[in-house]
């Protein structure tokens, strides 16, 4: 082991030793698991009694900041529970939700996270909301949240939701990650670098609407999927509850896909083609194997002859399917699953294992397990292949490179001296 | 009363909790993202534990998923903030972790596996969804840039 090895483990060790993890993560874990279930699991240690004091104290600087037109809810008090969600409908903040990595959807410039929601809830319910209640703010660490709803005269209630916010640190301001509105289910929400589309089911018995930009909107069905040609912009959903005024909002921003998932698009809207049951948006319900064969045998031309996957799935939202495509030789297809839609896949890429290109800074460099005849070409899309970039020999004891300046989808071929294929499909962003 | 498998993801709870936390955030520098990351990750697992085999392995792969799309997120604001202050800032100056912070999210995800986890090249290419060809590019990449940034 050389010198800077040792250096790199004593640092990360270093580092990593003085993290302290929160000692009720336990207890944040249930709560989050019993949002989702209601399973019961077992309490380790004592439960903590923090958070009614908290609340408390939240309660009061809620009223002291946010004015006349909010007030604290008294959760000791009987609360209507407002139209009945249909069976298996999970309204609020959705399973799918990651308030880590979503992004901003209203930056509050405020350092203080009641003050952040004072603020939101003033710009996009408007003073003239009829008895709007927004419970005190709930912190943990960096991220808090907020529960609201909007009553009838006589404390009927008519909506009710959750506003998640995010602490900024560099900028020192709370931010606005997503709201959600107790009555209406989001199924799922995807933006594939064209459209973004929204799915889901409002049972709150108020009328729904969609900001369709442009200051239009769109009135939306008790169940709704609707998809809005966007660009490759980002793209705010936002789904107002209306009835003369805001009843409601449900609101989190899209961003087209950067990195991964990374062949959403430009692969599967031409393997589409090659479906019958493709969506508009080229993802396929068949099961992941199907989709790697049918890869492999329309688009790349090879001979199946068995797949296998791993027991149990590869991991969350992503399978891999190893394929024998003859002579003792595989191919591995990555494939991750569209998040509206548990069952539709879209394919990541494919590779002979052992043998693939490696691109960064504008330098593909390719990686050959034995010597033979290599090849790179771009795809114009999955049922096409481009112009041939490289010709040449590789050996595994070589380096071969060529520049790469353009992105899309990549394919080298490698025919091996002993007469066998290799074969890389993958996306160069 | 509490499902049979509930006493099985305790215990997989106080064996890898911290564990992960320590890994996650040597990925995206951050305690708190770190944190975050691991109770949904816990999270994931309860979600799918009647159909995974390695519930350790799965929380594992879980932990690198929410490291890689919160990094995604860091990568369209990198423009507008500045490299996120560290939970060990005081430590003091620790150039080589200066160094490993500056490496791409590829790039560092791999170093730890190897130099903190002691993974082998394959089981962390499994982690990243890459190939074990280019987890040994991506370490090579990342020991020279760390190599030549400790020897200025």
């Amino acid at each position: 082991m050389n010198d800077l090895d040792t250096q790199i483990r004593e640092t990360l060790a270093r580092h990593a030793e003085v993290v302290r993890t929160d000692p009720d993560a336990w207890g944040a874990i249930t709560e989050r698991i019993e949002r989702g279930s209601q399973i019961e699991l077992r309490t380790i240690g004592a439960p903590t009694r923090r958070v009614p004091l908290l609340l408390a104290a939240a309660a009061v600087l809620v009223v002291a900041m946010v004015g006349a037109f909010l007030v604290t809810r008294d959760d000791d008090a009987s609360i209507d529970l407002g139209p009945a969600a249909p069976d298996e409908v999970e309204g609020g903040v959705p399973a799918w939700f990651d308030r880590g990595s979503a992004a901003p959807v209203y930056q509050s410039k405020q350092a203080d996270p009641d003050a952040a929601v004072a603020r939101y809830v003033g710009d996009r319910f408007g003073e003239t909301s009829p008895a709007l209640t927004v419970a005190p703010v709930v912190r943990n660490g960096a991220f808090a949240s907020a529960t609201w709803r909007t009553n009838e005269e006589g404390g009927v209630l008519i909506a009710s939701g959750t506003i998640l916010l995010r602490e900024d640190r560099q900028e020192n301001e709370w931010e606005v990650v997503g709201s959600f509105i107790d009555q209406v289910a989001l199924d799922g929400a995807t933006h594939d670098g064209v459209r973004a589309r929204i799915a889901g089911r409002n049972w709150s018995g108020q009328t729904a609407r969609l900001d369709a930009g442009g200051g239009a909107w769109a009135e939306l069905a008790d169940e709704f999927d609707r998809t809005l040609e966007v660009g490759a912009e980002a793209w705010t959903i936002r789904i107002e509850l209306v009835g003369g005024t805001t009843l409601g909002i449900a609101e989190l921003r899209l961003d087209p896909p950067k990195g991964y998932p990374i062949w959403p698009v430009v692969g599967y809207e031409a393997l589409a083609d090659l479906q019958a049951d493709a969506d508009e948006r080229g993802l396929v319900s068949q099961p992941p194997v199907e989709v790697a064969i049918e890869l492999a045998t329309e688009a790349l031309g090879m001979t199946v002859e068995d797949a296998t996957t791993p027991a149990g799935g590869t991991a969350p939202d992503f399978e891999t399917v190893t394929l024998g495509v003859g002579d003792g030789q595989q191919l591995v297809v990555q494939m991750g699953r569209a998040a509206i839609e548990g069952s539709r896949w879209y394919v990541i890429g494919a590779a002979t294992p052992g043998f693939g290109v490696f691109v960064e800074d504008g330098v593909a460099t390719v990686t050959a397990p034995v010597s033979g005849a290599l090849g790179i070409q771009q795809r114009t899309d999955i049922a096409r292949l481009g112009s041939i970039v490289l010709s040449d020999r590789a050996a595994p004891d070589e380096t071969t490179s060529v520049a790469w300046s353009g992105t899309g989808i990549i394919q080298a071929e490698l025919l091996a001296d002993d007469g066998q294929r290799y074969v890389y499909v993958g996306i160069v962003r | 009363m509490s499902p049979p498998w509930a006493d099985e993801l305790v215990v997989l709870y106080q064996a890898q909790y911290d564990r992960m936390v320590r890994v996650a955030f040597l990925v995206c520098r951050d305690a708190a993202v770190a944190e975050e990351v691991v109770q949904e990750a816990f999270v994931s697992v309860h979600g799918a534990w009647d159909r995974v085999d390695a519930p350790a392995a799965y929380l594992r792969t879980a932990v690198l998923n929410g490291c890689r799309s919160w990094g995604r997120r860091q990568i369209l604001e990198r423009d507008r903030r500045p490299t996120s202050p560290s939970a060990t800032a005081d430590l003091g100056a620790d150039e080589l972790w200066d160094a490993i912070g500056r490496l791409n999210d590829r790039q560092r995800a791999a170093v730890v596996l190897r130099f903190y986890e002691d993974l082998p090249d394959e089981e962390i290419a499994h982690l990243l969804r890459c190939r074990p060809a280019t987890v040994r590019t991506s370490i090579h990449r990342a020991l020279a840039a760390l190599r030549k940034e400790i020897s200025r």
